[in-house]
């Protein structure tokens, strides 16, 4: 049974402008340990149906199902990842960690939530920063916190909304070794499932072992990819592979016959 | 030695030094009681302190808030006193309306122990309601904010009902409540219960969406999700009307005190007034002043400790 399946799924919303479909009979499924993307430009519907899985929107009509059960609302068997917002600002980056535990772990003592949280931001890089408040940290640090705490919460699965959309470009290709050295683990262990959003066409290839590629306005499935890379995964290595280039170029190719030559919001995608 | 010079050549300095060239003048108010010496005594000792923090105190920001404030004093007094005695500018007649800076400063030496009462007084019927406001305003509003999202329709209702002055209910309280002190409290009450709770109500309605969003993807239940997100995120707002709310209580303490009180702060002002003691009066708003000065400090204090987590 796939951990994940979406079935013939439409969402509509209502705007000032009235209704509008934000997605489109929408079908596929994810398989546990999978590590799948969902490109698209903005505005096709990615981060609405991510925030499907994440319990936070409804579909109009057709399934969403995570271990076969549909999805009736958030919980803790998904751990979650914005671009923004995912830490509390009120909160110390270990307080936010300690935060997720109480609500995944509620068996926990105080104690034992916390050197979990330290535990966990020495995984990411940040031990000495857990006092820190999440303004005094740069972005980067931001996400590598969120992610430590996502981790933390030992959720079957991860959801992430372009988690590293608002990094610079040298630190997103740390964070992207970084995560999938976090998620591949000892390799013992069973790894996790996620479904990463992103626009960043090299960044899904890096990542995932499929992309799935939304079209625009109302969304839907365009094309499925797989991504068939060995892991570990090395940026450096895999970007003078011929089958990387020819994977991109394809995508690429995609991507901008689907908006007509261009990104159709003005938005460059990479 | 060009430190110390850097440390002296400062306004309020300049200020104390004419404060003292015009003692030098003739007095023109033969009629009026005043008492110099203690307008020098008083000088004098804020010119100590001003030395003090010019040389012990390192922050600059610091520095500058205490040295302007001490200028601003110096200035006030060279204006008081020439206006008073030197140039005797209301003329005899009006003067005792406009006593000079010496008489007061005596008057309030004389009144020192009836004051410290009055503080304690007023600081206990002002903390009293201003504690039951905000005890009920915030949970309210974020109650009302959160579960009734109808932020327009709940906002100009609590704008029409805090354009009302807490005056107006004055009868009714004493009809109403039990005692007149109860009547001063709920003076207090009304003042700072409505911009607190707008204020909380607005807050709620303008936390970042995408902070509600985080937090509901860790299924957080109801209580944890007002007290332990919404809370916090709307506290910058909700400080803003606390603030507001402080300084109304502060306005109405006077007709707070007028009922039935037989001390305070409002109440002093507000009888010798009545008398026709400006003298005790004035000493009266300018203790309420400097004791609304360090309340507000004090709750300045109390929110950069409570927002530190804001840059």
């Amino acid at each position: 049974m796939s951990k994940i399946e979406i079935k013939n799924l439409y969402a509509e919303y209502e705007d000032k402008n009235g209704s509008f479909l934000a997605l489109k009979d929408i079908s596929f499924q994810v398989k546990e340990g999978e590590f799948v993307s969902l490109i698209g430009s903005s505005g096709c519907g990615k981060s609405t149906l991510l925030s499907i899985l994440q319990g936070i929107n409804f579909p109009s009509s057709g399934i969403a199902a995570i271990d076969g059960n549909p999805i009736t609302g958030p919980g803790t068997n998904r751990g979650v990842v914005f671009q923004h917002y995912s830490l509390f600002p009120w909160m110390t980056t270990r307080t936010n960690i300690a935060f997720g535990l109480k609500q995944s772990h509620q068996n926990l003592s105080r104690r034992q939530r916390y050197e979990t949280a330290d535990a966990f931001l020495a995984k990411v890089g940040l031990s000495g920063f857990g006092h820190k408040y999440p303004y005094q940290l740069s972005g980067g640090m931001q996400q590598r916190a969120a992610i430590a705490r996502a981790l933390a919460m030992n959720t079957d699965i991860l959801l992430m909304d372009e988690p590293f959309g608002a990094i610079d470009a040298k630190n997103r290709t740390n964070m992207q070794e970084l995560l999938l050295a976090l998620w591949e683990g000892d390799g013992k262990s069973l790894k996790k499932t996620v479904v990463f959003v992103t626009h960043d066409i090299d960044e899904a290839i890096f990542l995932s072992d499929r992309i799935i590629m939304l079209t625009n306005s109302p969304g839907q499935i365009g094309k499925e990819y797989d991504v068939p890379f060995p892991r570990p995964r090395i940026h450096s290595a895999m970007r003078e592979a011929p089958s990387y280039i020819h994977l991109r170029n394809m995508l690429m190719a995609l991507f901008y016959d689907e908006n007509s030559g261009k990104a159709a919001d003005g938005e460059y995608v990479i | 030695m060009k430190y110390v010079l850097k440390r002296l050549l400062i306004a309020p300095n300049a200020l104390f030094a004419a404060f003292l060239l015009i003692q030098l003048l003739p007095d023109k108010a033969y009629r009026i009681t005043d008492y110099p010496k203690y307008t020098l005594i008083f000088a004098v000792f804020l010119e100590i302190i001003l030395l003090a923090v010019s040389f012990l105190v390192k922050k600059k920001p610091l520095r500058r808030v205490f040295t302007d404030v001490l200028g601003v004093i110096f200035a006030v007094l060279i204006f008081w006193v020439l206006a008073t005695i030197k140039l005797n500018l209301p003329g005899d007649v009006k003067a005792a309306v406009f006593p000079p800076p010496g008489a007061v400063l005596a008057r309030f030496i004389i009144d020192f122990g009836q004051t410290l009462i009055n503080i304690r007084d007023s600081l206990a019927l002002i903390f009293q309601g201003y504690i039951i406001a905000v005890v009920i305003a915030i949970p309210l509003g974020l109650f009302l904010g959160w579960n009734l999202r109808v932020g327009a329709a709940a906002g100009y209702i609590s704008k029409f009902l805090s354009s009302i002055s807490p005056i107006v209910y004055i009868p009714y309280a004493i009809v109403l409540l039990p005692s007149f002190r109860a009547a001063s409290v709920f003076v207090i009450v009304v003042a700072s219960f409505w911009p607190a709770l707008a204020s909380t109500m607005s807050g709620v309605l303008n936390v970042e969406k995408r902070i509600i969003d985080s937090a509901k993807t860790l299924n957080v239940g109801k209580f944890t999700m007002l007290f332990r997100i919404v809370l916090p995120a709307a506290l910058p707002q909700i400080f803003i009307g606390c603030n507001q709310g402080l300084s109304v209580s502060f306005i109405l303490l006077t007709s707070a005190e007028m009922i039935g009180a037989r001390s305070g702060l409002g109440y002093y002002v507000n009888n010798y007034a009545n008398f026709g003691n400006y003298t005790s009066a004035l000493s009266g708003v300018i203790t309420i002043g400097v004791v609304v000065s360090v309340i507000t400090c004090l709750f300045n204090l109390l929110q950069r400790f409570l927002l530190r987590w804001k840059q």
